[in-house]
Formats: structure tokens, sequence, C-alpha cells
């Protein structure tokens, strides 16, 4: 009795673990699907408004006979659409050149973009440079400063934000808003690679570690909610000044008080920037969704503009 | 109409439609037959229509319920044009014939 009951079992939990690894993989296929599509729109962003739609819609179709062909294998279909998609976000600036018979980016202007660009990574470099910092805590020089290198940086990234976005070299769209929203995606990556530095410490400083880290989390999501157009413009520029402002105001507050209040009270500063920033992102996301509900769909499964 | 700069790429591309220059092709059936991946191809494509040389049409609604797709096919300018660009680089880039003197095979 008991090996039957042991055999319907067996045969049970094989049944469900076959229909829910179908499901999970039907589920992986179509979010998958969406990353080529939204490299698509990214890349349609950089071409004239009046065309763009014609040439969106046409990309997006040749995507969908690339995932969705006849000779579309799981994997062999998913690598197509991706390259499909990197190629054409990495050079719709040529098409848009193509369409409006712009002249070519001259040595200047690449030298320009190499400049900001460079200038963009030191300035989130220094913008971690804050977190690290607070490793220096015990000197007061260390924490001047970290309090300056973030400020600066936290306002070269501005500037990096607009010069790319002028120079229409900025992969993302081409636009100061979506280089701001890299911007902050990076500065969220650097700021939790940098807090996680004295991980493992002892239980405090974990507890510390963790709760920096949640800024870090808020910019990435605030980033990347701007990036997928999920972000209403009202929120990305205040991101960038919470973005400015946080570092300088943790750093004060920790020069200003001692140990623990003062790390104490930084770490609360993090956490409430950090909560802020996903909110933003949660907001914008929502209403995004709902701006989005009543647009056609072009294929199967496939949304036409957004995500 | 812009002048076109006739590089190796468009040259493949153009090969590809003189192939049999009344059938329309497909972007993506582009890039499968010349190797040319979308982030090339597309400037091609827009550079090569802005010259009057290509036509960008809609296809008709397929019967499978498929959006219809754009396809590009070769004006009769273009035909003529890409002939007279194609030829001389397949003529540059063709394997040297033996010469044998006094005729022979």
């Amino acid at each position: 009795m008991t090996g039957i009951l042991l055999a319907v079992t067996i045969a049970a939990a094989g049944l469900l673990g076959s229909l829910l690894s179908g499901l999970v993989t039907d589920e992986l296929r179509a979010r998958l699907d969406r990353f080529p599509h939204a490299l698509i729109r990214m890349a349609a962003r950089r071409l004239p408004e009046v065309q763009r739609e014609d040439w969106q819609e046409e990309w997006a179709r040749e995507l969908t006979e690339i995932l969705e062909g006849t000779d579309a294998l799981p994997l062999t279909r998913f690598l197509r659409g991706l390259d499909y998609g990197v190629g054409l976000a990495l050079r719709s600036g040529a098409v848009a050149r193509e369409l409006t018979d712009a002249p070519r980016p001259g040595a200047l202007r690449y030298a320009l973009a190499v400049l900001a660009g460079l200038g963009g990574l030191l300035g989130c470099a220094g913008w971690a440079g804050f977190p690290t910092s607070v490793m220096w805590r015990d000197s007061y020089w260390g924490m001047l400063a970290g309090n300056v290198i973030s400020l600066a940086s936290g306002i070269g990234l501005i500037a990096l934000a607009f010069w790319l976005g002028a120079l229409r070299l900025a992969r993302c769209g081409g636009t100061p808003r979506a280089a701001a929203a890299l911007a902050i995606v990076v500065c969220g990556v650097f700021n939790d690679v940098s807090a996680g530095i004295e991980w493992p410490g002892s239980g405090l400083s974990n507890v510390y570690c963790v709760l920096f880290c949640t800024f870090g989390i808020g910019a990435v999501m605030a980033g990347l909610a701007s990036l997928t157009r999920r972000m209403g413009g009202r929120f990305l520029w205040p991101c960038v000044a919470v973005l400015v402002v946080n570092p300088a105001a943790t750093t004060a507050i920790m020069m200003r008080f001692p140990d623990p209040a003062g790390v104490l009270a930084g770490a609360g500063i993090q956490v409430l920037s950090g909560a802020a920033l996903a909110t933003a992102a949660i907001i914008g996301w929502r209403k995004a969704r709902r701006h989005q509900a009543g647009k056609p769909e072009f294929s199967h499964n496939v949304r036409w503009l957004d995500l | 109409m812009p002048q076109v700069r006739v590089t190796m790429a468009v040259a493949q591309v153009l090969a590809a439609f003189l192939v049999d220059p009344s059938r329309p092709c497909y972007g993506y059936d582009l890039m499968r037959r010349t190797g040319v991946r979308s982030g090339k191809l597309y400037p091609i494509l827009a550079r090569l229509e802005r010259a009057g040389w290509l036509i960008r049409e809609r296809e008709d609604a397929p019967a499978d319920g498929r959006p219809p797709r754009r396809r590009y096919r070769l004006s009769p300018e273009g035909n003529a044009a890409a002939r007279a660009e194609v030829a001389p680089l397949r003529e540059r880039t063709a394997w040297p014939r033996p010469r044998l003197e006094g005729g022979g095979l």
C-alpha cells in the first residue's frame, strides 16, 4: 500500500514538475523576447521624430520574424534577436544621419565625447568616494575630501548628461534625460559596490553596509525606470538632485556628529533617499502602465510601444 | 539626389538585390544573405533609398495573420546604377584568369 502511495506521489510530483517547468520556460521566453524590442525602441529614439514610428515599426516586425520565424530555435532566436537589437541600438545614429543628411561628427566632437565619457567615469568613481570615505571617518581630511569629491562629481555627472545628450552620442536615445538616467544607474551600482567594501565586518558594520546599499538600489530602480520611459520627466531631475545632495548631506552629518550617532544619521539619510528614489520609480512605473494600457498591440504578445 | 559612396558593404547589398532585381527583399533576409549586420545594413538601406536606388514599400497583409513587413526593391535607376557600380568591383575582386599563349584551353 505504501509502495503504491509512493509511486502515485512520485508520478504526481513529476507531472507537477513538468507543468511548472513548462510554465517557467514560457514565462522566461516571453520576458526575454521583450529585451530586443526594448533595444529597438531605444534605437528609434535617435531618429527624426517624423520618421521614428515608421522605422520602429519596420524593425519591430523584422524582429518579430526573427523571434517567431519558422526556423526559430529557442536559444538561437534569442541570440539573433539580441544581435539585431544591439546592432540597431549602437548604430541608429548613422541611420538618423542618413535620413536627415546631417554631417558626420567631426574629430573635435568625438574628442569632446571621449573627454565627457572619461569625465563621467571619473565622476562616478569620485561619487563613490563618499561611501569609501566612511572607512576614513577617523580622518577629518578624509571626510572633507570625500565630501568635496562627491559634490563635485555629482555636478560633473549632470554636466556629462548634458554633454552626451547635446552631442547626440549617448547610446540610449541621445538625450540629456537618457544620459542622466544612465548616470543614475551607474552611480547606484558604484554606491552599492563601494558600500559593500566593508562587508563582511562586525555585526553592526554589516547592518550599516545594508543600510547604505538601500540608496544604490533606489538609484538603480529610478535610473532604469527612466531609461525605459516608465518614469515621467518630472521625476528624473529631482532624482539627479537627490544624487548630488545625498552624499554631501550624509558626509556633513557624519562629520558633525561623532560615531555612532553620526553614522546612524548618515545611514538614515541613505535609506530615506533610497526610499524616495524607489517610490518615484514605482509611481512612474504605474503611471506608464496606465498610459500604455490603451495602446494597440501589433503582434501576438509583444507590445508595440513599451515593455 | 545625394551621391552614393559604394563601399564593400554597399556593394554586397546591391549584389544581393541584383541576383533577382524584380524580387523585393526584407531587411532580415538581406542580413542573412549578405552577412551584413543590422547596425550596418539599415544606414545603407536608408542611404540607397534617399538616393532613389531603392524603393521601400509595405507588403500586402500575409494570409497567416502576421503584421505586414516593409520590403525593398531596386528602382529602375537603382538597377542600372547598381550594375554599373558592382560590375567593376566584381572584376577587381575576381581571381585572375590564366592566360595561355597561342589560345589553347
